[in-house]
């Protein structure tokens, strides 16, 4: 086994494809996470991004060689090994099951309880702590089936903290959400990322909210990544235009310096932009 | 409140449920044409107790009481609490591997073949071993070969699709179903012999068949209990739980196999008895937390109370004549079901 120890690498993608059905998902991806960084995954629909996290979180299961966690092969950890390296939030989870959000917060320490134990004070301590973090303690012992799309993405935020990763990946974890709840969840995530190091990959459509938060973009087209790095490198007009193929105003993010991106609204420039 | 504050309160519950068990058990075996009083039932059984039953009881109770008691409905009894412990637990297990309150372990072919197992056992006399009767031994294969067959059909190479070992179940059930038909049109003068065998009985209980399934039931019972919190993350979707470690395609070949041999050991000596599979666990779901560290063990004594009451009904009621368990099941359980379903909204 080839060993790519680099200390500072967190995730490695090296030569990933995936065909189906004669349609190729993705194609040779090629990608580097440094350790405590915060990384986003940008593209249009369609362009492979769930899949390329699917194929990180070894949901998928990658070929010999392709996707490394710490400098090893991802597929040589196993089960619960992984899941106390790597936690994911899922796109639009739904629970069609009557658990209590404590019950299902819980459910995140199970990689760190043994086949014949059970939850311990420590585990009800530490998923108290997340719950507090994330604004979740006062909703636990509501059923998870009555909670609004914005609590239940908090709850499960809680579940994925109390899984105590060093790798956290997200698909579209604020797209269901009003403004106040997207900036809430990316501030919380941030945060926690800065104070307890750990690295996120996120999977994110706004590419606004993805300038703001992430140090890095990768930006997919049609399966390859079409271009990567800081955010005003990935996000240019030029670059936009040939991935999204729209054309757009960038100008300076007045609070922070970032990039930040306004389509142009072609009625309103009185010419017809659709190619 | 999440589980892990219940759980003391579930703990004191389960203890009942399982004293109640006992003297339903008791009770029971004191029940039936030769009417005998519970003490005097107790005492016999507890006289049977190994090493200490001579201290227990003072006076033992011999006679035709005892044998009536210790040689034909204890042991019936017994097996009617094994079975239903058995169907019930499966029928959850199946209900959360599946995610669907519709699954027992019978939509995978366990009863349609142990049926037709049954009907091949009865029409050409296979001879039985170990104390099982050829048909029971016979239905055991045919329910365990079903399951393989469904397994084979509905499984896709290496991951396991539930949707797809669903409908390849029903196919397989229609067409044993059918071949039973088959079997009894031109053996029409066992067809009453197989009506019976398929509605289920305990009326030949004997103590033989009470160990064995109880040896087998108990196994399977003892390890799928280790698997209740992965089966609680299998609810949230095969992705989840892959992602929070549960290795899911070993689980959920393991516990398919492991729930539907504990049904078709059931089957293999009662016939076929619908439903307890499907009411026990969802009445318990609805009174309790979807936790299978709760469903589990619940349904299990549950399941045994349901079975030994509806039997001892079964026996009783229409007395000498026996009505098949099965219909009691159906009877009692039916509109018992639809009034919990009709007082409770929350989602199954």
């Amino acid at each position: 086994m080839i060993s790519r120890e680099n200390p500072k690498t967190a995730i490695e993608v090296r030569g990933l494809s995936w065909q189906a059905e004669d349609i190729k998902i993705l194609e040779g991806i090629g990608l580097e996470v440094s350790k405590n960084s915060f990384v986003g995954i940008i593209g249009p629909n369609g362009s492979g991004k769930t899949s390329l996290l699917r194929y990180i979180s070894a949901w998928y299961k990658p070929q010999a060689e392709t996707v490394f966690l710490y400098g090893g092969d991802i597929l040589s950890r196993r089960g619960k090994e992984l899941s106390r390296e790597i936690a994911v939030i899922a796109q639009n989870m739904a629970i069609e099951f009557d658990f209590t959000a404590m019950d299902v917060v819980l459910m995140g320490r199970f990689p760190h309880i043994s086949r014949f134990g059970s939850e311990g004070q420590e585990d009800i301590e530490k998923t108290k702590n997340v719950m507090e973090l994330t604004g979740t303690w006062d909703l636990k012992d509501r059923l998870v089936t009555n909670l609004s799309g914005g609590e239940l993405q908090r709850v499960m935020i809680a579940r994925a903290l109390a899984q105590e990763t060093s790798i956290l990946l997200m698909d579209e974890p604020i797209s269901n959400l009003d403004i106040s709840y997207q900036v809430e969840i990316m501030d919380l995530i941030k945060g926690y990322q800065q104070e307890k190091g750990l690295t996120v990959i996120t999977v994110l459509h706004d590419l606004n909210i993805a300038a703001q938060y992430c140090e890095r973009l990768i930006l997919l087209n049609k399966g390859e990544v079409y271009c990567q790095g800081k955010p005003e490198k990935v996000l240019t007009k030029e670059n936009i235009k040939a991935v999204y193929g729209i054309d757009v105003h960038i100008i300076e993010n007045p609070s922070q310096g970032f990039p930040y991106i306004m389509p142009v609204f072609s009625i309103h420039e009185g010419k017809n932009n659709i190619e | 409140m999440a589980y892990i504050h219940k759980k003391k309160r579930y703990r004191s519950i389960f203890i009942l449920l399982t004293l109640l068990m006992l003297f339903i058990i008791i009770a029971g075996c004191s029940i039936g044409a030769a009417n005998l009083t519970v003490g005097d039932a107790l005492k016999i059984i507890l006289q049977r107790v190994p090493y200490i039953g001579s201290i227990l009881v003072k006076k033992p109770i011999a006679g035709s009481s005892e044998s009536i008691i210790w040689k034909v409905r204890m042991p019936r009894v017994l097996l009617a609490g094994i079975v239903g412990a058995a169907l019930a637990f499966s029928g959850t297990v199946y209900q959360g591997l599946f995610k669907n309150p519709m699954a027992e372990s019978f939509v995978l072919g366990v009863s349609a073949g142990a049926a037709l197992g049954g009907a091949v056992g009865i029409i050409f006399g296979i001879p039985g071993i170990l104390g099982v009767g050829g048909t029971g031994l016979a239905a055991f294969l045919g329910a365990l070969s079903a399951v393989f067959l469904v397994y084979q059909l509905g499984g896709t190479g290496g991951r396991v699709s539930m949707t797809r070992l669903l409908l390849a179940g029903i196919a397989v059930n229609f067409m044993l179903s059918a071949m039973i038909s088959l079997l009894m049109i031109f053996n029409r003068q066992r067809m009453d012999n197989i009506i019976m065998w398929t509605m289920g009985s305990f009326s030949n209980a004997t103590w033989d068949k009470v160990l064995l399934s109880a040896i087998a039931v108990s196994v399977g019972i003892g390890v799928i209990s280790f698997f209740a919190r992965d089966l609680n993350l299998m609810l949230l979707g095969d992705e989840e739980a892959k992602n929070l470690g549960v290795d899911i395609e070993k689980t959920k070949k393991l516990l398919l196999a492991l729930s539907s041999f504990i049904a078709a050991i059931a089957v293999s000596v009662s016939g076929i008895i619908g439903f307890v599979g499907l009411i026990v666990p969802h009445a318990i779901r609805m009174a309790t937390d979807p936790d299978h560290r709760v469903v589990l063990p619940y349904s299990a004594v549950v399941g045994a109370i349901f079975l030994i009451l509806s039997d001892t009904l079964a026996r009783t009621l229409a007395g000498p004549m026996e009505i098949p368990v099965g219909i009691i099941t159906a009877l009692a359980g039916a509109p018992f079901f639809l009034y919990l379903l009709s007082k409770n909204r929350r989602a199954m």
